[in-house]
């Protein structure tokens, strides 16, 4: 079946991208001025040689170069990506095991108001075309993606913080306040609230909604750009004509023809969207402080982390070529010709 | 026999960056109950616009309707409010178009774009009954058993093979000929009593096109529809039309019953089309074209459009504009060869 | 059939230069875009020259010695536009001064990733075959991957700067425009006058200025002018993470971050280098779609 074929090609380019990426972080590792040691280890390592005589052997940075990627890979792939310095010392994967499930709270929501939004403002502006409305509408997205997350964010905690006086400024919850439950999904926003913690899951909610906020205000706009001229695109086509010539009413062959011709467009851009969420999430989180997977990647950036880098790196990477994928799938699932063809 | 449509002194402008251009002049045209009609023209005399405007779908901000009154069954089509004019759409005036894969939706199933047909229908008929067209973005709409079963029947009609089958499939997974007849059996329905068809065969290829414009006759004599088939193929409309309209720069020129036209045809216009097709039994001799090309209709006329290419213009061509005058039965020239 | 005559589209510099700038005048967004981006130009120049010549032309210098201080953290006012951080520098002079890298890095960028992708592109849909099989599958991966996130990595190994991030930008910035002229090249080399010229001995060199170049370049003005915009946006991103020039020279993003702890305190410190960032994407944005408006490109 050639939906089946197509899918496994796609999944097939994108473990081969994975693989890209991680002979990047490879190469880069060997490229650290001093010891190659560091990309485990770090800077630091070079205090404690014993230790990182025991850690060279572990990791078999002193077997030929082809060697070592082997084991490089198998070991990135089974977790293994050394210890952080900026973090005391703990295994990254533990640290990013702690701040992955954070950040994707945030990104998850910030994609979901985004769209929200995105999607909104992109039909008003198409309905409603050359109008004053579009114009305002216009202004709003053109600022949207001119705008860097960071100045939106430090825009909206002046706001809030200071004009408003309303919503916390810091972290993922007030520690005084209130304490999360066990984990279970590993998400603490859902497993708080699966087990009844609803004093948690108000707090951390709370703190979610302006680093989410941001991200989904400088992210909106490439998508209402693109819903808007797609949808005043398919408006223009000859059976978006032949509905009209049925009598269909405008609101049938707008939102019964026309949105759903648009809203595949919509698919392919929904990943990059995501992209931007994600390499967003560094510099929000860190404006924000939000204990998430940027915050982490910001801090190690400042403290010559490098393990902390490059596996934050190789996260992102991981989640944002995920994202393609299943954008392929649901692409292919939506287009006719592709299902079929 | 009743007059389905009456056009009267019916004018058109475009608006373009060349300025505007009068897309329609002063058109004249009756079409009775039951008649097969042809507007013939080459690219550009009007014809795809008087049919966009009898069903009301002239592009809005590009197209200005300039005076005069196109009638269907008494009613005034072009005064009516865009709500208004669209109850007459599909139900009562339908319309088919020239490229059939582009003219149907590519993500909505055969099924689906002709079942929201026959559930308008059902809705006209009933409009008490809760008969309603899905409006939920995206999703296969699964159409109850009557609305299939008449979708089928219509596909039937239009002799397309497998109508179960065809039923569900996409736009795109048919050949052209079976995309025109889906679209053929989409507009008829609603029981449409004028059927527009905007040159359906061109993109066809001939066999195909032969069988298009056989059903399209058999159309006409089965179920009674009035037909106005738009062509630029005087070759077409010999095949199927009653009557013939030919049309040039915006006007009509003549407009008679197909066997007169074709064997004494009036305008110089028409004789000309006619030299240029080439048929059996020219054997030997030249395909002759008509000098010259179509004029720039941003300027307006008071003359003759067509006296710089006539081979029988005359002076009174250059000063005056020849009115559509009936000279025999039915037999419809706009020239002053024959008077004034 | 076609006539083996090939459109006159000839590479006249002059010309298309003249035919550039009508287009950027032509309708208002753009005007408003252009007086933005000239403004910043003008500016960047300037201070770059200044630079060269070791001249201070801005008002208070931008990393002043300790006796050379202003008081520290005041507010916007006339004498200080922008106000003064904690250390008592003179904002707008810290501004002025990082203009020539924070804004000139687009055009630096752009320019290579126009130049490298249009080459690349165009000869691969000429040649079309293997080479074009490997274009192809080396954009796909570009495009895959998150261009900040690796030159982020580039730029914690290697150290930051703006040398070192140029070239990380320029190495990850080409394949949108080699698959542009790539489209194009496979349009155009199989229509027949292409084949003509091929017959009568003309190099590929020649073909793809002539013919293939002129087709696209309205197209790529848009894109590049657009994408000059978000390469601002990127190096910002990159200098607030501190991988720009080193302090205490000033980068436009290094110093919203360096100015994070007196955001409530002092907002204008942190805000206004942000606002300066977006007035200069929106710039580029606002004559990029004033282009396309006016050639009706997609």
């Amino acid at each position: 079946m050639n939906l089946l074929r197509f899918l496994l090609r796609r999944a097939g380019f994108a473990v081969f991208v994975l693989f890209v990426v991680l002979t990047i972080t490879f190469v880069l590792s060997h490229l650290i001025p001093g010891n190659v040691i560091y990309a485990w280890l770090g800077r630091e390592a070079a205090q404690y040689p014993a230790v990182a005589a025991a850690y060279s052997a572990k990791y078999h940075l002193n077997d030929p170069i082809y060697v070592q990627y082997f084991y490089y890979i198998a070991g990135m792939l089974q977790g293994n990506l050394g210890v952080s310095p900026s973090r005391g010392f703990i295994p990254v994967s533990s640290v990013i095991a702690q701040t992955l499930p954070l950040t994707l709270q945030i990104v998850l929501l910030a994609f979901v108001i985004c769209v929200a939004i995105g999607l909104l403002l992109g039909i008003l502006a198409a309905r409603y075309q050359n109008s004053p409305i579009d114009s305002a509408i216009r202004v709003f997205y053109l600022a949207s993606y001119s705008s860097p997350p960071y100045f939106v964010g430090v825009l909206i905690l002046v706001v809030t913080s200071l004009y408003l006086r309303i919503l916390p400024t810091g972290g993922a919850y007030d520690p005084l306040l209130v304490s999360p439950s066990p984990s279970i999904t590993g998400f603490p926003i859902f497993d708080s609230l699966i087990q009844g913690n609803f004093a948690f899951f108000e707090n951390a909610s709370v703190h979610l909604v302006l680093p989410a906020l941001t991200l989904a205000l400088v992210s909106f706009g490439v998508i209402t750009r693109v819903a808007r001229s797609s949808l005043l695109d398919v408006m223009k086509t000859n059976y978006i004509r032949t509905a009209r010539s049925k009598g269909l009413e405008e609101g049938s062959v707008f939102y019964g023809h026309a949105l759903p011709n648009a809203a595949i467009s919509l698919i392919t851009i929904s990943s990059l969207v995501m992209t931007f969420l994600l390499t967003g999430s560094v510099f929000v989180e860190y404006l924000f402080s939000y204990p998430g997977l940027g915050h982490y990647a910001f801090t190690a950036l400042q403290g010559s982390d490098y393990p902390g880098i490059m596996a934050t790196v190789f996260v992102f990477a991981a989640i944002i070529i995920i994202t393609n994928l299943v954008a392929d799938v649901l692409y292919a699932l939506a287009d006719p010709e592709v299902r079929l063809g | 026999m009743a007059t389905v449509l009456q056009v009267t002194d019916f004018s058109v402008d475009y608006r373009t960056s060349r300025g505007e251009v009068r897309a329609l002049d002063s058109v004249n045209l009756k079409v009775e109950e039951k008649e097969f009609i042809a507007l013939v023209g080459e690219s550009g005399c009007g014809k795809t616009t008087l049919g966009l405007a009898t069903i009301g779908l002239l592009p809005p901000k590009v197209a200005r309707i300039r005076g005069g009154i196109i009638s269907y069954k008494g009613t005034d089509l072009t005064k009516l409010s865009p709500n208004a004019a669209r109850k007459y759409r599909g139900s009562e005036i339908a319309m088919i178009f020239q490229e059939p894969l582009t003219s149907l939706n590519p993500l909505k199933r055969i099924g689906e774009q002709i079942g929201e047909a026959i559930v308008l229908r059902h809705q006209k008929e009933d409009p008490k009954g809760n008969e309603k067209i899905p409006r939920i973005p995206g999703r296969t709409w699964k159409l109850p058993p009557h609305v299939r079963e008449q979708a089928e029947r219509m596909l039937a009609l239009v002799r397309i093979p497998d109508p179960d089958h065809i039923i569900n499939r996409y736009p795109f997974e048919l050949s052209g000929g079976m995309r025109q007849r889906a679209m053929i059996a989409m507009a008829l329905s609603q029981q449409p009593e004028l059927l527009i068809a905007d040159e359906p065969t061109t993109a066809l290829d001939v066999t195909t096109q032969a069988q298009v414009l056989k059903l399209m006759k058999e159309i006409k004599d089965k179920l009674g529809t009035t037909i106005m088939l738009v062509t630029h193929d005087l070759a077409v409309a010999s095949q199927v039309a009653d009557r013939v309209v030919v049309m040039y720069a915006g006007q009509i020129v003549e407009d008679a019953e197909v066997h007169a036209l074709f064997s004494s045809p009036k305008h110089p216009y028409t004789q000309g089309l006619l030299s240029c097709i080439p048929t059996g039994n020219r054997e030997g001799k030249q395909l002759t074209p008509i000098k010259g090309t179509i004029p720039d209709l941003t300027v307006r006329r008071d003359w003759c459009r067509f006296h710089p290419r006539c081979p029988a213009a005359m002076d009174v061509c250059a000063r005056k504009e020849p009115l559509l005058k009936e000279l025999e039965k039915d037999h419809r020239v706009a020239c002053f060869l024959y008077g004034e | 059939m076609d006539n083996p005559t090939p459109p006159s589209n000839r590479l006249r510099v002059g010309r298309r230069l003249r035919a550039a700038i009508r287009l950027m005048t032509s309708n208002k967004q753009s005007i408003v875009g252009l007086v933005i981006v000239m403004g910043f130009l003008i500016i960047a120049v300037v201070m770059e020259v200044a630079g060269l010549l070791n001249l201070q032309v801005t008002p208070y210098p931008a990393n002043p010695l300790p006796n050379q201080v202003s008081a520290v953290l005041l507010p916007p006012s006339l004498a200080h536009p922008f106000g003064t951080d904690n250390i008592g520098r003179d904002v707008f002079s810290r501004i002025l001064v990082a203009t020539p890298y924070d804004f000139m890095i687009g055009f630096a960028v752009v320019g290579s990733a126009v130049i490298v992708g249009s080459l690349l592109g165009g000869f691969a849909g000429l040649r079309g075959g293997l080479l074009d099989e490997i274009l192809m599958r080396v954009t796909d991966v570009f495009f895959a991957l998150p261009v900040l996130l690796i030159a982020m990595v580039i730029g914690a190994i290697l150290g930051g700067g703006i040398g070192n991030m140029s070239v990380a930008l320029m190495i990850t910035w080409w394949p949108p425009y080699a698959r542009l002229a790539r489209g194009e090249s496979l349009k155009v080399a199989h229509q027949n006058y292409i084949e003509a010229s091929r017959l009568s001995g003309q190099r590929p060199r020649h073909i793809l200025f002539r013919h293939i170049l002129p087709n696209i370049s309205g197209t790529m003005l848009v894109y590049a002018t657009l994408d000059i915009g978000t390469v601002i946006l990127v190096y910002s991103g990159l200098t607030y993470l501190g991988l720009g020039n080193k302090p205490p020279a000033p980068d436009w993003g290094q110093m919203v971050a360096a100015y994070n702890s007196w955001l409530l305190s002092d907002p204008w410190l942190a805000l206004i280098p942000g606002l300066i960032i977006s007035i200069g994407v929106i710039g580029f944005s606002l004559l990029g779609d004033g282009i396309k408006e006016t050639l009706g490109i997609r």
